[in-house]
């Protein structure tokens, strides 16, 4: 496994889900941080053709030196600023999300956490800070579900279907030690402090997430996630109607994607129960999801 | 030396029968240049064309392009309509032009193409009016600073760009294709006056002639040349279109003298042919700056200095063929940089330009 860690060249292009991202960088610690956190990904040769194209660079030659600090360089213009070089993995990770959100029509991409189960799956969509990420991540390291990504769901317009798509997930602050005693240490990035989110790590998807990423699940559940400390929790059902405004105000391409887009979230809605999960801990929120869809007929 | 990525996506939209002997890697280069350049629908288009079936992955990237040029179109299409439908009782006459106009016209020039934004022109003394409708409207100004503000409305050929508050579409306000400050004047009043129907829309469009040379003005007139490549290639495109017929010609001659505009279609039909051979597929008479006797011609009337031509031809080269050396290199950087200042040597006097470069320079400064 992950021969390519010690000999990685780059430019790489790294298979991710439906997508293959070629991706080049002169900075070495940026290099290895990458074979690290992708190393179960499949790395790919120059003879296979990539979707999308990402540098990750000096912004200058003075930033090389003086006050070193990184930009992503995309197929599209990024409306963000540099970062101190030892961030760059952070720009990183943006730069893919914006590459992606802003290139790809091939899938509705929800702004949404996801996992599975057997052949369905719950999209769980949510703002930033909403805990979908760790949730996704937490439940993606206990026995019989599936990490089917933790910023974007994808749903393929030819199926109806759920494309996992298990980037590492992006944890912020207090969501990290929180996520350490669920998951084995080796799968953890280092820490990247004082960012403009807080502290943020990543962590990786295990194994078996990355072998089934062509695997499409059944969309059955749309959970909102709601992490409130000391509350009670509980399932709270949400109108249809109302969950499909919600997924169409956090999609990145529905706008773009016209009548296809329409049709394809429409069904996907019709045939899910959508939910607020408001939870405390993994456990409540794993049993209450068990017990829904064991009352959907997917026990 | 290796072709440039740039010159390759060029070749394959000549003659789209090239991709052929493309490798992965090529493949991969193309896609990435040709999606930050705006051109990978038009490579789509031209594949299509061609019945050629590219490989699978590429495939999916150019459905990715057609889907987005099919929505950008229609998006565009939709609010040009709502625009007549504010502007209507007015009863000024609203122009659309450039990408809007070619995807509504359907003509080949707007196969593919990406419009970021709505461009209109009214004629400037009604200027007022439509700006106090579009307001009303829920259309905003981008700019609010007051020295951009005066700027403007003093100095260039449009209004700040606008957005609308609600759809976020963009649009742009013109009332002439070049700015106030430039000493090129081009006949406002003409382009208005020659203007033709946009199909059944309702709205209208210039005049093919007068299309062409706002293609031209637009490109190597209008900044330093961002973007380049799909004007380039918009030119060429409208050139291949129109030219067939020799009133096309004899059209564009009396245009471009009218406007005193020989300078620009003189670097549009240069680098037309130069890149995209655009010329040679035109029956002979439509052929005026191929013929032996060009000197005549009104494109010829005006050529620059020859130093002038040897620099503009590497710039214009490096800038459009090396586009994927990256906005970043500093091959690019140097030959933007002074396309840059060309474009605002040509914008304004140099007393004005002065001015205008210490102040924005100083607001810079306070701002940083």
């Amino acid at each position: 496994m992950a021969t390519h860690t010690a000999s990685a060249s780059f430019p790489c292009i790294i298979e991710i889900g439906p997508y293959r991202y070629r991706i080049d960088t002169p900075v070495a610690a940026l290099r290895r941080d990458i074979a690290r956190l992708y190393a179960e990904f499949p790395w790919l040769d120059s003879s296979h053709i990539a979707d999308f194209s990402i540098q990750i660079k000096a912004p200058s030659i003075i930033r090389k030196f003086f006050r070193r600090n990184v930009h992503g360089i995309t197929d599209l213009e990024m409306p963000f600023f540099p970062v101190p070089v030892h961030h760059a993995l952070t720009c990183l990770e943006m730069s893919i999300n914006w590459q992606t959100a802003m290139g790809s029509l091939r899938h509705l991409i929800l702004h949404a956490s996801g996992v599975a189960r057997g052949d369905v799956s719950i999209i769980m969509p949510g703002e930033s800070g909403s805990g979908k990420s760790t949730l996704a991540a937490a439940l993606g390291y206990r026995n019989g579900w599936r990490f089917m990504g933790d910023e974007f769901a994808l749903l393929d317009p030819n199926t109806g279907m759920h494309q996992p798509y298990p980037r590492p997930a992006s944890l912020k602050n207090e969501s990290i030690p929180v996520m350490q005693t669920e998951a084995p240490a080796e799968q953890f990035s280092q820490m990247f402090h004082n960012t403009h989110k807080g502290t943020i790590c990543f962590i990786k998807p295990q194994k078996t997430a990355i072998e089934a990423m062509h695997v499409q699940a059944k969309p059955v559940m749309i959970v909102f996630p709601h992490f409130a400390a000391n509350a009670e929790p509980k399932l709270h059902p949400l109108m249809q109607a109302e969950a499909f405004v919600k997924l169409v105000s956090g999609s990145a391409n529905y706008d773009r994607m016209g009548e296809a887009g329409f049709r394809l979230l429409s069904t996907v809605v019709k045939q899910c129960s959508a939910y607020v999960l408001t939870y405390s801990s993994f456990d409540q929120a794993e049993s209450l999801l068990l017990g829904a869809l064991k009352e959907l007929g997917h026990g | 030396m290796a072709e440039h990525t740039g010159a390759k996506l060029i070749n394959a939209l000549r003659a789209p029968g090239r991709v052929a002997s493309w490798n992965a890697r090529t493949w991969t280069d193309v896609i990435s240049l040709a999606r930050r350049e705006l051109m990978l629908g038009h490579l789509a288009a031209a594949l299509e064309a061609g019945h050629i079936t590219p490989p699978k992955r590429v495939q999916e990237n150019l459905a990715d392009a057609l889907r987005d040029t099919f929505h950008n179109a229609r998006r565009n299409r939709q609010e040009a309509e709502r625009l007549l439908a504010l502007l209507a009782p007015l009863g000024c006459p609203v122009i659309v032009l450039k990408g809007t106009a070619y995807t509504m016209a359907g003509i080949a020039a707007g196969q593919g193409r990406l419009s970021g934004d709505i461009d209109l022109l009214v004629p400037r003394d009604r200027l007022d009016v439509v700006e106090a409708r579009l307001l009303a409207d829920g259309w905003l100004m981008q700019k609010t600073d007051p020295y951009d503000m005066a700027y403007y409305r003093h100095w260039m050929h449009e209004l700040p760009p606008m957005q609308h508050a609600e759809r976020g579409t963009n649009l742009d306000l013109h009332h002439t294709i070049m700015p106030l400050t430039a000493r090129l004047r081009p006949d406002a009043a003409a382009l208005v006056a020659s203007a033709v129907p946009l199909g059944d829309t309702g709205l209208i469009q210039l005049c093919p002639a007068d299309q062409v040379l706002h293609s031209a003005v637009h490109l190597f007139y209008d900044g330093d040349l961002t973007g380049g490549l799909r004007n380039l290639h918009d030119l060429h495109r409208l050139i291949s279109d129109f030219g067939t017929t020799s009133e096309f010609w004899q059209n564009l001659a009396e245009r471009t003298t009218l406007h005193g505009l020989c300078r620009p279609m003189f670097y549009a039909l240069r680098y037309v042919q130069e890149f995209f051979g655009t010329l040679d597929g035109l029956d002979p008479p439509a052929q005026p700056y191929k013929n032996g006797g060009a000197r005549e011609n009104v494109f010829y009337a005006n050529p620059p200095i020859w130093p002038v031509l040897a620099l503009m031809d590497i710039l214009v080269t490096t800038r459009l063929k090396s586009v994927d050396a990256g906005p970043h290199s500093y091959r690019v950087r140097t030959s933007t940089l002074l396309l840059y200042i060309r474009a605002h040597w040509l914008k304004m006097p140099p007393r004005m330009l002065a001015k205008h470069l210490w102040t924005k320079w100083r607001r810079g400064k306070s701002e940083g």
